[in-house]
Order: structure tokens, then sequence, then C-alpha cells
């Protein structure tokens, strides 16, 4: 059936298998990526289904045409049409799985869902007048409206997102796009092939660009972080930043309070007074381990005790010794990255007071001193 | 003698059908041997095991074969010719056929060295790598004498590397959790190389004169799903790691909850500078410190991690488990869990009437022994 007497052909297919094997393992990697991360039951985790759905379609689309082009020359309508309908339900299929009411601040959700049922159109005008018919081909810009919202979607989601999440996001993006370039080069190898101009040199750029993307896709989508990110926020617990030296707070601030205040005033004493606990009990813990003469003598990193964990930083090289201590409710790389930005705004904005940390601490009372960080804290927030 | 005409002629209604498998075959392959490169780089524990690189030396070794029979079957000549290049005789195909080998020989010893580095299998350690060199030098000094006479000793490869392969997985399998879990790890290989080694007689060029192009493509195809099958299998396994926990285990400790320590064993040459007892009370007031700071159970389990060291610590209801260990590892935790309990079931009526005589505890050596160190 192919190829029976054309190398070049045969050379072609071999080269286009490679990127649809890449992108069937993507597509399911997604797909079972999103099985894995199911128990943290988090909606926008659903956006790993969107890629999965639209790197699966998208491959095997553009694979039809392949085979149509390089087996039956384009001619084979049946091919065609799978080809196209493929191809229109990524972009479709992508939307509608994260088209739900946590989404709303990235996108205008109504017009968001009316652009995805418009996209129907080219599909239902592919059947009813068929591939080359020049309606269903200006149609097509329909769907090139919902590739903007996947795209515009995208864009916002790094922009809210941060720490290893954001990157990952930033280069799932990059290899997608690489991979929709490869979509211009089929575009050319149409045009070329109905000039009758060689097609190989751009079949081959363009089946480098998709291989090139989707293995970028899949660098980042590898061991993909459960997708907290606009939700991170509801598993801080407590920031104290502490001065070892007296053991006082320098800054202190209870997350969990602010979302769920002390219901009766003897819970709000008992916070207060565990909370008065926390500055001296790191040290104290750490004076404790250092009596156990097995352990190294680096500094405590974590604490993960059952319900809770407590993620420490400690001040930079050439500061006097500041401890940051972040209480969270799940280990999330968002927050680990959370407490590190923390610290290096803490630094860079009170660089005069933390050289002269000795000075505050005996002025007595520093927290008062400190408390304006809560501006900076609240822009973090956002 | 060869029956059976190469390059396959594109007149063969299977040769497309054959290639794309075999195509799909060695790039898969090649795929697995990156996939452990990167499980090998993104390894998070202080020393990095090199285990996943021989993993994917063997992989490559497999892509690189089957990308060699692809050239050497669908595209070289096969007629012979007489001299060939440096041989008395010899052909294209034949020379692309070696390299295949060759790429696969030095996959396999590397893989061999890199898991025998790490541990004995069977035998001594570096007992197979040694055996494996020696029929490498033989295989390397028949090949320059003639490229057609390695064939039998590609047999005798193949046997050697299947025994060292099969104690491998034992031991491997042996390291599991449960036992449930050492029976169905290691059955599961042994499937899936049975289906291999089918896929793989399928192929050899003897059974093409039988089978034709058919057979061949059926071969790949088992070979290409028992593949897919090991390395599911192998991406299943703990990491090698984690299967190590118990050689980064250094003191356990069993508290009661007056903090005063009623067992203490240590794991590593290095003796204690600290009372055992002063060494318990710290653990004992640091995890109440703890529980007070979080408000969290009283039982139940917690993680400290200090630079390169993690304190494990498991309440129960009378007493507290606590390792120190050089990595945070779950299977530490499940087997602290399980000795403390069964701990606590033994010496429930002593710890109820205590009279502070340590001695009473020391069968419990024997316990930490069986569950932590072997």
């Amino acid at each position: 059936m192919i190829a029976q007497d054309a190398p070049i052909v045969e050379i072609q297919f071999l080269a286009y298998t490679i990127p649809v094997i890449l992108g069937v393992e993507l597509g399911l990697y997604f797909f079972y990526q999103y099985r894995k991360s199911r128990w943290t039951k988090l909606p926008l985790n659903r956006i790993l289904l969107s890629y999965g759905w639209f790197t699966l379609f998208m491959v095997n689309g553009a694979f039809f045409q392949v085979v149509n082009r390089l087996a039956f020359d384009a001619k084979n309508e049946l091919f065609a049409q799978i080809g196209f309908t493929a191809i229109f339900l990524a972009p479709i299929g992508f939307m509608a799985f994260i088209l739900i009411k946590e989404s709303r601040k990235l996108i205008n959700l109504k017009l968001a869902w009316v652009i995805t049922l418009a996209s129907f159109t080219p599909l239902v005008l592919l059947f009813l007048l068929g591939s080359k018919d020049k309606i269903f081909m200006a149609s097509i810009s329909i769907t090139g409206l919902n590739a903007i919202s996947v795209i515009t979607y995208q864009v916002r989601m790094i922009r809210a997102s941060m720490g290893d999440v954001r990157r990952r996001l930033v280069q799932l993006f990059t290899g997608e796009i690489l991979a929709l370039l490869a979509l211009g080069f089929a575009f050319i190898v149409v045009f070329a092939s109905n000039l009758g101009a060689p097609t190989e040199p751009f079949f081959f750029t363009g089946v480098s660009f998709l291989i090139t993307g989707l293995l970028i896709m899949f660098y980042a989508s590898n061991d993909f972080p459960p997708f907290y990110e606009f939700d991170w926020k509801s598993n801080l617990l407590k920031l104290f930043i502490i001065d070892p030296a007296s053991n006082q707070f320098l800054y202190a601030r209870d997350f969990s309070q602010e979302a769920r205040p002390a219901t009766t005033s003897d819970d709000a004493e008992r916070d207060r007074l565990r909370d008065d606990l926390f500055s001296g009990a790191i040290t104290g813990i750490e004076s404790m381990l250092d009596t156990i003469s097995t352990l190294s003598q680096q500094r405590l990193s974590e604490i993960d005790q059952g319900g809770s964990l407590i993620l420490l930083e400690y001040s930079s090289e050439g500061l006097p010794p500041v401890t940051y201590a972040l209480v969270v409710a799940k280990d999330l790389s968002s927050l680990r990255h959370f407490e590190k930005t923390i610290k290096a705004q803490f630094e860079a904005f009170f660089p005069g007071l933390l050289k002269n940390l000795d000075s505050v601490v005996k002025a007595g009372n520093p927290g008062r001193v400190f408390q304006s960080f809560d501006i900076v804290l609240n822009n973090m927030l956002g | 003698m060869l029956l059976y005409a190469f390059p396959i002629p594109y007149s063969d209604p299977l040769r497309f059908y054959a290639l794309l498998v075999e195509w799909i075959l060695a790039f898969i392959c090649f795929e697995l041997g990156v996939v452990f490169i990167v499980k090998y780089r993104r390894q998070q524990f202080s020393k990095k095991y090199m285990q996943e690189l021989g993993y994917a030396s063997l992989f490559f070794g497999f892509s690189c074969l089957w990308f060699s029979f692809i050239v050497g079957d669908y595209f070289l000549d096969a007629s012979t010719t007489s001299p060939f290049l440096i041989w008395p005789r010899g052909s294209p195909r034949d020379l692309a056929i070696s390299i295949g080998y060759f790429s696969l020989v030095a996959g396999v010893l590397l893989f061999v060295f890199l898991i025998e580095r790490h541990q004995a299998v069977l035998f001594r350690r570096f007992t197979f790598t040694i055996a494996f060199s020696g029929l490498v030098a033989i295989y390397v000094a028949v090949f320059i004498q003639d490229i057609e006479g390695t064939g039998y000793l590609n047999f005798l490869l193949v046997a050697v590397f299947a025994v060292f392969f099969l104690a491998f997985l034992v031991d491997l399998s042996k390291r599991m959790r449960t036992r449930r879990d050492v029976s169905s790890t290691l059955w599961r290989f042994l499937v899936s190389f049975s289906v291999l080694a089918c896929g793989y007689v399928l192929t050899i060029d003897a059974m093409l004169d039988v089978t034709g192009l058919a057979g061949r493509t059926v071969g790949s195809a088992l070979q290409l799903g028992s593949f897919i099958g090991i390395t599911i299998l192998f991406l299943r396994l703990p990491p090698f790691a984690t299967l190590d926990w118990h050689k980064q285990i250094e003191d356990i400790y069993v508290i009661d909850k007056a903090g005063v320590c009623l067992f203490q064993k240590s794991f590593t040459a290095k003796q204690l500078t600290v009372d055992k007892n002063l060494a318990s009370s710290a653990i004992s007031t640091v995890n109440l410190i703890l529980k007070e700071m979080t408000s969290a159970d009283e039982l139940g389990q917690s993680t400290i991690k200090r630079g390169d060291k993690a304190i494990t610590v498991f309440s129960s209801e009378l007493v507290t488990g606590v390792v120190i260990s050089r990595e945070e590892n779950y299977l530490i935790s499940y087997n602290l869990k399980n000795f403390i309990q069964t701990f606590e079931a033994i010496y429930r009526g002593v710890l109820a009437t205590w009279n502070g005589d340590g001695s009473v505890f020391a069968p419990a050596e024997a316990m930490a022994e069986k569950i932590f160190k072997s």
C-alpha cells in the first residue's frame, strides 16, 4: 500500500512515527499524572487532562494528514476528515476540561464557552461540504480563535503561578508553541506539493520542530506537582521570623486565624501560648539535638509532624542569625519557594535593621519595628 | 547459508509493516534508556545509585541492535564479497549487524558491571563482570578473524547474562516489603522475559527462512510488548536507595513515656559518645515540644530533617521508637512502626511494672536485628 517504490517516502513515514510515538506517550502520561493526583481533589488539576487531550488529538490528527499525503497523494477524503476532526477537537477538548468556575480568574468563562462551542462549526462543515470546500477552509479561522483562547489561558496561568510549577508551565508552553510551529511547516509542505516544488526539506524541518517541542513538554511534565497554584495560600498556617539569640519574634503572622478566626477566647489564648512557645522551641530543639553526637551539625530544615509541617530557612551569609519558620498544612514546592521569597524580601526590606539586630532587640518589642512587613507580605499574597 | 534475500525487497507486501514495527521497537528501547537516565539524574538521595544507568545502558544496547538490524536488513547489500575490508569475506549487512551486536554486548557488560559495583550477585562481587569481560575478549578476537563467526558466541553470552539476570531479579525481589511483592515481582519479570526470548527467536535469520517476514514482524511486536512490560516493572520498583533502607539506619531507641531509654541499638561502627539516656531524653523532649507546638496527636509518626540526617519518631501507646538515619525513607517509618508495635505487644506486661532493669529488654536486640538488618 505505502511506499512500495519510494525509499524517501518510507523515510518520511519513519521520521513522522517518532513524534507520533512521543505524542501518544505524552498524552497518556498526562492522563496518568491526572489519575495519580486525583486524591488532591484540586479542580485545576484538570489542566493535565487538557494537555493530554490536546497532545493526543493534535499529533494523531496530523498523522492522518501525513498518511493521506504520503500514501494517497492527499486524495483520501476519509483520512482527511479523520485528520481534520482530530485537529479541531484538540483545542475544543483543551478548553472543555478547564472551563470550570475555578478558571474564572484567568478567562472570561462565557466568552470562552461561546468560542469553544462555535469551534464545532468547521467540524460540521467538514462533514457537510468536504475538506476541499472554500467555506470549510474559511471556517477554520474559528478554530484559530479557540487556539488563541488556549494560549491566553496558559499565559495567564503562568503569571498566576510560582516556583517549580511556574517553571514547568513555561516549559510546557514553549514546547507547545514549538510543536504548533510545525503546523506552519505542514501548510508549507501542502503548498509546495501543489506547486510541484520539493517538500522534503520543509517536512523534515517541521518534524524536527515537532519532536523538539514534544521533548520539551515531556521534560516539563515529568513528575508534574499537584496543581495547587490558586489554592496554595489555603495551605499556609503560620509564619514566624525569630531572632534565635534572644528567642524573640521579629515578625509573626497567623494565616489560619485570618481564614478561620478562633471560636472561643480559650482557643485564642491556647493559640497565643503555643505561638509564644514557638520562638524558643526551634532553638531548643536544635540544642537538644546537638546533645546527640551522631547527628550532623547542620541546621534543621524540616519538621514533619503529622497534620502540619514546619519549613525552616535561615538568614543569608553576612547577616545576624534569623530563623524563618513557615508552618504549612501540605508540603508544596510553591510554599517552599514562597518561604525563600519571604526571606529575600525581609532581608531586602530591612537591611539596616537586620545588620543592627542586637540594638533593635535591646530597644525592646522588635515585633513592632518589623510589623510593617505586613505590607510586603500582603503584596506577595496578592 | 541464508535462504531469505536481503535487503528485504520493496516488493514484499509485509516490508513496510515489519519495518514500522522494528522502527518503533528500536525507538522505544532508546526512549526507555533515556527514561532511566532521567530517573538517575533525578535521584534525590545524598548517594546516587548507579543501577539506573545500568538499565539505561541495557536499553541503549538493544536500541542500537535494532537500529543496526533495520539498516542491515532493509537497506544494505547482503551479498558476500571476498575480501571485505579487513576480513577474508563478508558483506555490508554483516558489518551493520555486527555493530549492533557489539553495542548490545557493550550495554550488557556495562549493566553487569554497574549492578555488581553495588552488590554481589550469586557469587563474589564482579564475578559475572570478569566472566563476561573474558567472553567479550574472545568475541572480539573471533570477530577480528571472521566477521561471520560470532554467531555461536552470541548464544553463550546470552546464557551467561540470563543466569546473572535471574539471580539479580531474585535478589531484588527479596528486598520487597512483603512476601506477596516478592513472588509477584519475580513472576511478572519471568513472564516478560519469556515473551522477550520467544520474540527474539522469531526474529533470528534461521527462523526467517521458516516463518518469513510475518514471523519476524510478530517477533518484533512481542519484543516491543515485553520491553514495555519490563520497563513498567522496573519503574514500579522502589528506588534502590529506598530498598537499601537498612544500610541507612544508624541508631534505634525505644523510649518510655517518661523519656527513659528502654532499649538502644547502634548499627554503625562508631560508638555513641553520649549516654543513651541523655540522647533518649533529648529526643523525648523534642517530641514533646513538637507536639505542643503543632497541637498534634499524642500518637503517630513525625520526622525531623537536619542536614543529611533524619530522625523518624513513632509514638505508640506505651513507648516511643526513634530511628536516626542518613535519609528519610518510608520503609524506615514502616519498619519502625512494625518494630514498636511488636515490642509493645511483647513487653506490655513488663512495661506496666518495670523496675528499671534494662536487661529484660535484651531479647529485643534479635528482633531489631531481624527487622532492621536483614
